[in-house]
């Protein structure tokens, strides 16, 4: 009997360390961690330093891939717009260097200056952040709201190749909808872009 | 130029044609996921392994792993296993990018683009995994359905996760030896 209490106890040791090995991902509902990431600046990113925030658009993206290209503008509109109304864009490059040596540290910080980016633009150095977000790719967006709960996850709008011709400006919808006090809808969308490329260990 | 020269020609350039060594395929045009379904029905109707890859010819990553799809199209080509590349670029790449790459790179396998921007509608049907990240691939096989949702490092690679859905593990061996031969 006491064997068995003893394996049972065991069973259960080694299923939480399996759990805790592969964390889950955000899901929209899953409130967010703060992170601390180096920005651009040289000053470190976290959520904190919004105190007046009610909420934040995450953006995983990056230089190199010409999809967040295309967006860029977009991304840097969508902050102009929704950060005096208390919605800033944080911009997190999750890429390996090593990889595409176009997202390291030193490249992000030219395309900041030469772009005027008017928002945080961190580095997921460790990979840690995009990977407990679940973002797999560039762009993607998650919206927080005040706190710090996502509320929609996916893309900016469904016209990557012209802004202008967009039929739904999704991001823009979701936080239009969290300002009125509702649920984003949808609060989950699928869209083409470029696999973030991570170490394998 | 008499006629009859003209139909000699004609014979000769179409003898050539049959005979080129490698023959870019013609790239299909898909304006709907409805039509990339009714391309690839026929192939699952009669039992064959369908390995779709997803790409652009922007993805660099998508573009360097293209030669281990055209390779497992060679190797497998008589093993039931057809291979559909579909290109996810923008219509207004069809011209310009799309068929030159095609023919510059002189691909071998079934070439797609799918310009269906309803990506909410059609991407979960591809795989409920799939969030729209490229390159991604599928094999399918009736019911049977995997993804894989990152490059493929080699062909070994690719070769290790289609292997297992061959109509037959004696075909599989078979095509094989038939390679190692090579």
């Amino acid at each position: 009997m006491k064997n068995t209490t003893c394996k049972l106890f065991l069973l259960a040791l080694i299923f939480l360390f399996v759990r805790a090995g592969h964390p889950a991902t955000y899901i929209v509902g899953d409130r967010v961690e703060d992170f601390n990431l180096p920005g651009v600046d040289n000053k470190k990113v976290t959520l904190d330093n919004y105190p007046n925030a009610r909420g934040f658009f995450v953006i995983f993206t990056c230089n190199h891939c010409p999809y967040a290209q295309l967006y860029e503008q977009r991304i840097i509109d969508l902050h102009n717009k929704y950060a005096p109304k208390g919605f800033p864009v944080i911009a997190i490059n999750p890429n390996d260097p090593d990889i595409v040596p176009e997202d390291s540290f030193e490249e992000m910080q030219k395309r900041a200056k030469s772009k005027r980016y008017p928002f945080a633009y961190a580095f997921d150095n460790e990979q840690t952040v995009f990977r407990l977000f679940g973002a797999n790719r560039t762009p993607h967006v998650f919206l927080l709201d005040q706190d710090r709960i996502v509320r929609y996850i996916g893309a900016i709008d469904d016209n990557p190749e012209m802004a202008s011709a967009a039929k739904n400006k999704y991001a823009e919808q979701a936080v239009e909808a969290l300002m009125r006090g509702e649920r984003p809808n949808p609060d989950f969308t699928r869209a083409v872009g470029c696999q973030i490329k991570y170490r394998k260990n | 130029m008499f006629p009859s020269r003209k139909i000699g020609l004609l014979i000769l350039a179409c003898f050539l044609c049959r005979w080129a060594p490698v023959q870019a395929q013609k790239v299909v045009l898909c304006d709907s996921f409805s039509q990339l379904e009714k391309h690839i029905q026929p192939y699952l109707d009669a039992q064959h392994t369908v390995v779709i890859n997803f790409w652009a010819t922007w993805c660099s990553p998508c573009v360097e792993e293209l030669p281990y799809f055209e390779e497992l199209h060679r190797q497998y080509g008589d093993e039931k296993v057809e291979v559909v590349l579909v290109s996810l670029d923008f219509k207004s790449y069809h011209e310009k990018r799309v068929i030159p790459f095609v023919r510059d790179n002189k691909v071998s396998a079934d070439v797609l683009h799918l310009t269906d921007m309803e990506t909410n509608e059609w991407m979960p049907k591809v795989h409920p995994s799939w969030d729209g990240a490229l390159p991604f691939t599928v094999v399918v096989r009736g019911d049977r359905r995997e993804a894989f949702a990152e490059k493929f490092k080699d062909f070994a690679e690719l070769d290790t996760f289609v292997r297992p859905f061959l109509v037959s593990s004696q075909s599989a061996s078979s095509a094989h030896n038939g390679s190692a031969k090579k």
